[in-house]
């Protein structure tokens, strides 16, 4: 099985600065990381290659130069090859205008069964990147996936709901799937993998001449939709007490605190 | 750039996917309790060794990660931050056993040796000390005798880390008494399931307790010819360049015990408060952190700056060069000074953030206490600081301040 990983690079920083001339999202990616649940498509990917000794493993990444240590730690990590797709374009590229650019690179690659991808990105929260890539690709689809194991030619894909149940999918390749939070934790590299990782030719660098898709549809010209703005959601102060000592007198101070604020009756 | 001081990518993915590991699956194992078990961690052990952390510094031909002395460095400081035991284990391990058997090992010799110990399943150890030979160990008195094409081991080593569950031991025995260790002491490598191996008693120590500290009797064991590692008469300079490495090894995991103090005792000062005020709002407090801090900085840049070094000298070992006597001297001198240097400064910072932390200093359970406990080693062993002061001091004396 040939299974492709979507991995994109995102700013080590949950918190999102925006600009107050632009009102966008200030995107610094000189500290930057695997996205997380990239990490967890991967680790999926890696667990499902293992199920087929004949399968291959390719890390992909679009965007600025500044990803290239998410391709390395992909490499790092176990995959068996990564491809690193860097322009400028790609950077500024968002939602639709990513998803061919990615389904595009799925297609240079070639012969790709499936396609694993996270649920959705710390920085854009889109959580569209991975469907719209499987209908550009005319691939059936998965969604939040918890766990997915090889069935002769077809994916066995397990899902879980907040309500605790789980469903099982019989999905058809070629198909992608995207993994969401209770995918397997992902591995660490290991010192092995590390050096393997920055060995000569390890690292492929494709550009968007490498693709069968214009220009014109990539960058931020190509977006379907617009982000309006994005502007901080007020949020009630919490207050955090951690009361030390016996359990009796941790309890009774407790009930004291709660007393003082009313809290109990 | 003429004077570039940066990490490689590479070790930089590696300092941060080890944290990444070190952080999930290790610290959350380790407390700050005193150790009282006796036994070797093998429940921390066992998960290091899989993630590839027994045998960084050795070329993947023989099993290693091929990441060198400045990776092996950010292994050291990395893990002395979790638990300076373990940095003892895995210095002991890589850097005075692994590494003499790479540098002056056979063809034959690195292929059965090497893959095993990289690979964490079997554990390695230097035996060097004895009862009568500390400081000064070209007294040594562990006698091996040629009895045909075997040499029959009789001694007893102390203070040998590692010393009660290694598989492998790099050994340094008398050959030749007439000789001393001007060409009478030889280094063996040794199987500890041979016979005549005997691991007498363990070391009940203040610090690093994860780390064991073992005797060991040699009562008529015999090693193959084909054991000796190096030239025959040569095994002090095989364990001295083991050493100029290692020292400088230990400098960096004492800049991880020196910097774990310092995160304690930062967290420390901004929560606890005195008179209405975080004590970190204090001048006096934070006067002490940026000290900490700045000597951290100051040895970690002299450390790494002569790891460089220790790479460049093992590599040019390695490939069968020859080591020019001032590059020696340089790095052995360089490698001195750092483990002086680092080694002081982690026990005055460790010093520095028990004061910030009034009782909670002294007190088990908050990390300061166990560091003041682990911190002196480091001006002990691969040579007390007297000594490395002895040696610089002789060479300074001679030859005046030297240039870079
Ligand atoms: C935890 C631990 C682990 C160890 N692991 C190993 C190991 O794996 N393998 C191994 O071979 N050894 C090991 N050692 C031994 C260590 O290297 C020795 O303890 C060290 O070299 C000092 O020797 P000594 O303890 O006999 O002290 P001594 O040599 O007796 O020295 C005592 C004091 O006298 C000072 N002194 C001695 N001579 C002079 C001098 N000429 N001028 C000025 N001062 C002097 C010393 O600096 C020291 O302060 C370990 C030791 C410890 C504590």
């Amino acid at each position: 099985m040939n299974i492709a990983v979507a991995i994109k690079h995102v700013p080590a920083d949950d918190d999102v600065r925006v600009s107050k001339k632009t009102g966008q999202p200030v995107v610094d990616l000189t500290e930057g990381r695997m996205n997380p649940l990239g990490r967890r498509a991967l680790e999926t990917g890696l667990r499902l290659s293992k199920q087929d000794p004949a399968s291959e493993v390719t890390a992909v990444s679009l965007g600025p130069e500044e990803a290239e240590p998410t391709v390395r730690e992909a490499l790092a990590m176990g995959a068996d090859r990564g491809v690193l797709v860097a322009d400028p374009l790609l950077e500024e590229s968002t939602g639709l205008a990513t998803a061919k650019a990615l389904a595009s690179t799925v297609r240079s690659l070639g012969d790709i069964d499936v396609v694993i991808a996270g649920a959705r990105t710390t920085d854009r929260f889109a959580g569209h990147v991975g469907p719209a890539m499987a209908a550009l690709l005319g691939f059936s689809i998965a969604t939040h996936a918890r766990s997915a194991g090889i069935d002769g030619e077809d994916l066995l894909v397990e899902k879980q709901r907040r309500d605790g149940t789980a469903t099982r999918l019989q999905v058809p390749t070629p198909c992608l799937v995207s993994v969401g939070p209770q995918s397997p934790d992902p591995r660490h590299a290991t010192t092995w993998g590390v050096h393997a990782a920055f060995a000569q030719d390890a690292l492929e660098r494709w550009s968007i001449a490498d693709l069968d898709v214009s220009p014109d549809e990539l960058g931020p010209g190509a977006a379907a939709t617009t982000q309006e703005n994005v502007e901080p959601v007020a949020e009630k102060e919490r207050e955090t007490e951690i009361f030390d000592g016996e359990a009796e007198d941790t309890a009774e101070s407790l009930q004291r605190r709660l007393n003082s604020r009313g809290l109990l009756r | 750039m003429a004077f570039e001081f940066s990490f490689a990518p590479e070790h930089e993915m590696f300092r941060r996917t080890l944290r990444g590991f070190l952080d999930e699956e290790i610290r959350p194992r380790i407390d700050d309790e005193f150790y009282d078990s006796e036994a070797f961690p093998w429940d921390l052990v066992t998960p290091m060794a899989e993630q590839g952390l027994f045998g960084v510094t050795v070329p993947p031909e023989y099993g290693g990660a091929g990441l060198g002395e400045i990776g092996y460095g950010i292994l050291l400081e990395e893990l002395a931050k979790v638990d300076t035991g373990l940095s003892t284990i895995v210095g002991a391990h890589t850097g005075i056993c692994l590494a003499p058997i790479y540098l002056f090992g056979t063809e034959e010799q690195k292929e059965r040796y090497l893959p095993p110990l990289c690979r964490g399943e079997d554990i390695g150890a230097f035996a060097l000390t004895e009862p009568q030979a500390g400081s000064d160990a070209a007294n040594i008195k562990t006698r091996a005798e040629r009895d045909g094409d075997e040499y029959v081991l009789d001694g007893t080593k102390i203070y040998v880390s590692n010393g009660d569950v290694a598989d492998t031991l790099m050994v340094s025995a008398v050959t030749d008494p007439a000789l001393g260790a001007r060409g009478g002491v030889t280094a063996f490598i040794v199987d500890s399931d041979w016979d005549g191996f005997e691991v007498s008693s363990k070391e009940d120590k203040m610090g690093i307790r994860r780390s064991t500290t073992a005797q060991i009797e040699f009562d008529g064991c015999r090693v193959p010819e084909e054991n000796v590692l190096g030239n025959v008469g040569e095994g002090f300079i095989v364990a001295l360049t083991a050493l100029d490495g290692g020292r400088a090894t230990l400098a960096a995991g004492s800049i991880g015990g020196a910097t774990e103090a310092l995160n304690r005792a930062v967290d420390y000062a901004n929560a606890r408060e005195q008179f209405g005020d975080p004590i970190a709002h204090h001048q006096d407090v934070q006067f002490k952190l940026a000290e900490m801090s700045t000597d951290i900085t100051q040895a970690r840049y002299a450390t790494y700056h002569c790891l460089e070094y220790v790479e460049e000298y093992y590599e040019q070992i390695a490939a069968g060069e020859d080591v020019s006597k001032a590059f020696r001297e340089k790095v052995s001198r360089r490698s001195a000074q750092v483990k002086i240097a680092a080694s002081e400064m982690a026990a005055e910072v460790t010093e520095k953030a028990c004061d910030i932390m009034g009782a909670r200093g002294l007190a088990e359970g908050y990390g300061v206490e166990k560091g003041l406990r682990d911190s002196p080693i480091a001006e002990i062993y691969e040579g007390t600081n007297e000594i490395q002061r002895m040696i610089i001091g002789r060479e300074v004396a001679q030859e005046g301040g030297y240039a870079w």
